[in-house]
């Protein structure tokens, strides 16, 4: 086969049982790869009663068609299950050498199912699979784990995915760490994998991914190639990396999470701390993943504090917002979190926000140093952060059990008021303030799994270009266009997540990049089937529908698709000031309307779903009396 | 966790020099060619002629690196593997890039076609020599004997065996257009005269020192 390896690897970790299956033809047909069949997978196999720590979820690795060839940045993975703090469908997308290893070891798909009784790690070397013991590993952190099966292994190039205690311990944010430093960060599916006694899965592949049409993939590759090279994306986020955001948000668009929400943005007078100059002292060199001209990793060390010496692969915005979000301006800081975090396999920004959320309380009174067991969370208190992240790692003692359920059931359970100062979208933690634009809002309400960026919010110019209209992705505070820009970026994101490629350096973040028409000639080269621009969107659109299917079955409706009272009460500097309640809920009508969903419940019509060809699921959802015929 | 900054410069440092030592440290002199030198028939030697004469001339273009910049990302393991194979398979690359993943260094690891090749000289058969119009010192597959004489020999250790068919392989400049300098992102590895090269990566790595002279006086005007 060309481009797919065509097998799936399905594990059932009770009985120890590895076999290889051809992946199904109709289903590459109608849902390309990667994220596109994991999604219909889960929808088959995982139904809306289980639990997302029940040996009858899945754990679903898919690397689409073009992961591991010459398209450039080709080397991403998407890791589906029921999300274990949305308990809906979640999945999380991770980078690196790893997904590229899976794909020349010869497999599109790993499915996990049980739950095996002692821990165990897979070992995949080629067509020889085996699940070997792991009791030796329990209880090591990531990169521990990599070296003593690298050792174990004899091989020092094996490419390992693991988890660490946060994953062992059900943290619900704990992730899914590959190729030291790369993460499946999103959605906890690291305690997902620590919920089916799985510690790691080791890859060496030599059978490589085979092409149709080779002259014309590889002109295609080198042509995409070179728009990502001459694109302004390699002078921006190729030598400043994703902090340059934190400079545009706090300066530009004013707004820029900060303490946990009850400021605006980074104050004035400590912004040199965390701004752009600040992070490039500690830049070492540069990192990119397979196959990749863009750059975007950073090799960091802290040269002068308590934190001196310091060194890793470092960090990205939303790293540089968790510091911030604690009241902590001081970049050695977020590099000592984030490096930390890398090690142990937890979602840099989880401990911080459920911490930065637990200092508003201790603030305010209503936690004392009883329940924190003697930390002092007050503002800005770098030691107690840290003392907080090794403590919810653990989970040892009922606060910091709390604080692992993520903010949004940790707030329901504690009470008291507590809810309206975690903010998140369908147990999602807001890592973006709404108030910034329509679009923004528009797409982290409705996200299919929880307050996103990465699936709808446009953050390209290239909605105009598909369009051919003008249309300005940064000029956020009117309301034309963005309903139908955001339809547009669910679709584009759903086929780069499917086809494997990275959204850094395509459409979805820069309209200068490989876009659709690109991915079809890739995809058509590669496989010898025929793609255009058009049908891909197509393909798209129908993996978003099973995935807001999917959360329809969940119990999710229109109301879910909404933000804590803050945002629609108090005004901040943006141009929007606050988002307004009616014109929101008219946005979202016709963004449900445009998506050819019930306005009135926002689940998806079945006249919509037999349209793209997903008949089984439209009869799945009238048999439970969701939607209506 | 994190690493010292000077333990990790030192490291560094001490991973360029034991890179080169072997050449340094007439390493080559003492390799199993000299053993073969006495027994191998004359007629087999016809990829010693010239052997050292060649890639002393100036038009011989050559590969450099430069592992400190380099980002680890393989494009030229990927593009390697598919201009000799037509396959997206890395392993069956013949260059490598080395990844150090605990202290974040990846080290490209090339065929540098020496003048004085210790492969060729090592090779019972006669199936290494050095190619007359690129200067590229490449295996005959037909006349290899599989005996792994070169592998011993070489001091970069970049001779592999192939996953697939297990015999010798080793880099052939892709015929004086190697695209592993062609895709390089940040120009790690470039193909270039052997007086030009050195001075192109020479200037690359002091570019950032040249620049915080101008800043320097800049501060200066600024503050006077």
């Amino acid at each position: 086969m060309f481009g797919w390896s065509g097998r799936t690897l399905n594990v059932d970790l009770t009985s120890g049982k590895c076999l290889t299956q051809p992946t199904p033809d109709d289903l590459i047909t109608h849902f390309l790869g990667g994220a596109g069949i994991n999604a219909k997978i889960l929808y088959d196999e995982v139904g809306p009663e289980i639990d997302p720590f029940d040996p009858g979820n899945r754990l679903i690795f898919g690397a689409g068609p073009l992961v591991g060839t010459l398209a450039p940045s080709s080397s991403r993975m998407t890791v589906t299950a029921k999300g274990p703090f949305t308990f809906a469908f979640c999945d999380s997308n991770s980078g690196g050498h790893f997904p590229a290893e899976l794909k020349f070891a010869g497999y599109d798909h790993l499915i996990f199912r049980g739950k095996s009784p002692n821990p165990t790690y897979l070992w995949i070397d080629d067509d020889e699979v085996q699940l070997k013991d792991a009791r030796h590993l329990w209880g090591k952190d990531v990169w521990q784990t990599e070296d003593i099966i690298r050792e174990e292994l004899g091989d020092p190039d094996v490419k390992i995915a693991s988890i660490g205690p946060p994953g062992e311990n059900l943290v619900r944010y704990a992730v899914i760490i590959n190729d030291h430093a790369r993460a499946a960060g999103w959605g906890g599916m690291g305690s997902v994998m620590g919920s089916k006694n799985l510690k790691a899965v080791a890859v060496r592949g030599t059978k490589g991914v085979q092409v149709a049409g080779q002259e014309r993939f590889e002109k295609a590759c080198l042509k995409a190639r070179e728009m990502i090279i001459k694109s302004p994306k390699m002078k921006t986020i190729g030598i400043w990396g994703k902090p340059w955001l934190n400079w545009l948000r706090n300066e530009v668009q004013k707004s820029n999470p900060t303490k946990n929400y009850l400021l605006p943005r980074v104050p004035a007078e400590e912004f040199n701390k965390v701004g752009l100059d600040a992070f490039m002292d500690l830049v070492v060199k540069w990192k990119g993943c397979f196959n990749c001209p863009l750059d975007c990793g950073h090799v960091l060390l802290s040269k002068t504090g308590p934190y001196a010496g310091t060194m890793g692969e470092g960090f990205e915005y939303n790293q540089a917002i968790d510091g911030q979000m604690m009241a902590i301006y001081d970049l050695n800081f977020v590099l000592k979190w984030t490096v930390e975090t890398n090690r142990l396999g937890i979602d840099c920004d989880g401990p911080a926000y459920a911490t930065a959320w637990a200092m508003e309380l201790y603030e305010k009174g209503m936690i004392t140093n009883k329940e924190t067991d003697g930390i002092d969370l007050t503002w800005g208190n770098q030691e107690a952060a840290f003392q907080m992240l090794d403590k919810i790692c653990k989970r040892d003692s009922p606060f910091a059990h709390l604080l692992g359920e993520g903010i949004d059931l940790a707030s329901r359970k504690f009470g008291k008021g507590s809810e309206k100062s975690a903010y998140h979208v369908k147990g999602g933690r807001l890592e973006i303030d709404p108030r910034t634009g329509w679009a923004t809002a528009l797409s982290h309400a409705t996200s299919t799994r929880g307050a996103d960026h990465l699936k709808g919010m446009p953050l390209s110019n290239a909605f105009g270009t598909w369009k051919n209209i003008p249309y300005e992705f940064t000029d956020d505070s009117k309301l034309d266009y963005k309903a139908e820009a955001v339809v547009f970026f669910e679709s584009l994101n759903s086929v780069i997540d499917s086809i494997g490629l990275c959204k850094n350096d395509t459409w979805s973040q820069s309209a200068e990049c490989p876009g659709l028409h690109e991915f079809a000639e890739m995809m058509t080269a590669l496989t010898g089937r025929s793609y255009t621009a058009n049908s891909l969107l197509e393909i798209g659109e129908r993996i978003y529908n099973v995935e807001r299917a999917y959360n329809s079955r969940c119990g999710l409706t229109r109301a879910h698709d909404t933000f804590q009272e803050k945002f629609f009460t108090e005004p901040i500097e943006t141009k929007m000031r606050v988002v307004d309640k009616e014109k929101f809920e008219n946005l979202k009508t016709e963004y449900y309307t445009i998506r050819g969903w019930d306005p009135a419940t926002g689940h998806p019509t079945g006249k919509k779903l037999r349209e793209l060809g997903l008949g089984t699921i439209a009869d799945d959802l009238e048999k439970r009396g969701i939607i209506k015929d | 966790m994190g690493v010292n900054v000077n333990s990790h410069s030192t490291r560094q440092q001490d991973l360029l020099i034991k890179r080169s030592a072997p050449c340094q440290a007439g390493y080559i002199n003492t390799c199993p060619a000299i053993v073969f030198d006495a027994t191998i028939p004359k007629t087999h030697r016809h990829g010693r002629e010239g052997m050292t004469t060649r890639p002393d001339e100036k038009e011989f273009r050559l590969l450099f690196s430069q592992p400190r910049t380099c980002i680890g990302c393989r494009s030229c393991e990927a593009y390697c593997a598919y201009h000799h194979y037509r396959e997206n398979n890395p392993s069956r690359a013949l260059l490598r890039i080395v990844k150090f993943d605990n202290i974040s260094v990846d080290v490209p690891v090339l065929c540098q076609h020496c003048g004085n090749a210790p492969c060729i000289k090592a090779c019972p058969t006669g199936a290494i020599f050095r190619n007359p119009t690129t200067g590229a010192v490449v295996i005959s597959q037909a006349d290899c004997n599989q005996c792994r004489a070169c592998m011993m020999a070489c001091p970069y250790n970049v001779i592999m065996l192939d996953p697939k068919t297990g015999c010798v392989t080793k880099c052939d400049l892709c015929d004086g257009d190697p695209m592993c300098a062609k895709v390089c992102p940040k120009h790690v590895i470039v193909y270039e005269r052997r007086d030009v090269g050195p001075r192109i990566l020479m200037r690359a790595a002091n570019q950032a020192l040249a620049e915080s002279v101008v800043e320097a006086w800049k501060s200066r005007a600024k503050g006077s």
